[in-house]
């Protein structure tokens, strides 16, 4: 379980997005809740977060399209093409693990940002504050995806970090 | 010094992305195959022998998901 999610004082409207990153996870058939997971969760929610991600092109049709864009490039590069969804359909496990690139966005994410704006505000703020740690990974699945689908990921946090 | 950053989609970072995808394309493909064999009648031994992993290791893995999507488990032979 990421750490933040041991935290009592956890925002709410947080929990409810990183709850929702599992149903995420386990559609997608993964073992593991990935930083993608919160990713599409995030991106499915109407809060500043959610729609701020959408002017960037992401709204969760766009996060999912930038996601299977980018396995299927990575599967390209080891000359496999795509496997049809249907001979992959399977009964799922009822709760993946947590991955390591979740807990990373997390710790990585500034929860502190908004330390003297009032309470409502820093919980309104928080998915915001989460989706910066999710966004500052240098590497791996989500700014690949970000990069393959031409959405300029510095910006994009610049305009988050400006909420 | 600036620590140099790689870029996420050059060659290295595609051959390691495709790590991570080969992962988990194989890792979905097992689950999926795994339980269409058990639906077809294949017994645990038979899974695990093509496989090429031990009974005990398959019957571990997928045992308690395929309880779950109430597939009757052949427990002759099995």
């Amino acid at each position: 379980m990421p750490d933040r999610l041991d935290d009592t004082a956890l925002d709410p409207t947080l929990k409810e997005v990183i709850v929702s990153s599992i149903d995420e996870a386990i559609g997608r058939g993964a073992s593991s809740v990935e930083a993608e997971h919160l990713l599409l969760a995030i991106s499915a929610g109407h809060d500043i977060a959610g729609r701020t991600l959408a002017e960037f092109g992401l709204d969760h049709d766009g996060v999912d399209a930038a996601l299977r864009g980018e396995r299927e490039r990575s599967l390209r590069a080891a000359g496999i093409e795509p496997v049809a969804e249907e001979r992959l359909a399977a009964t799922r496990k009822s709760r993946p693990s947590w991955g390591a690139t979740v807990r990373e966005a997390l710790r990585r994410a500034d929860f502190g940002a908004h330390r003297g704006r009032p309470r409502a505000e820093r919980e309104r703020l928080a998915v915001a504050d989460a989706l910066v740690g999710i966004l500052r990974a240098e590497l791996g699945t989500v700014p690949r995806a970000l990069a393959f689908a031409g959405v300029d990921r510095q910006a994009l946090i610049a305009a988050i970090e400006r909420l | 010094m600036t620590p140099h950053i790689p870029d996420p989609t050059g060659a290295e970072a595609d051959d390691l992305a495709a790590v991570v995808a080969l992962r988990e394309l194989a890792d979905r493909l097992e689950d999926a195959t795994v339980e269409r064999a058990m639906r077809a009648g294949w017994s645990w031994t038979q899974v695990a022998e093509a496989l090429g992993v031990t009974r005990q290791a398959v019957h571990k893995k997928h045992h308690r998901r395929l309880e779950l999507a109430g597939i009757e488990l052949r427990r002759r032979n099995a």
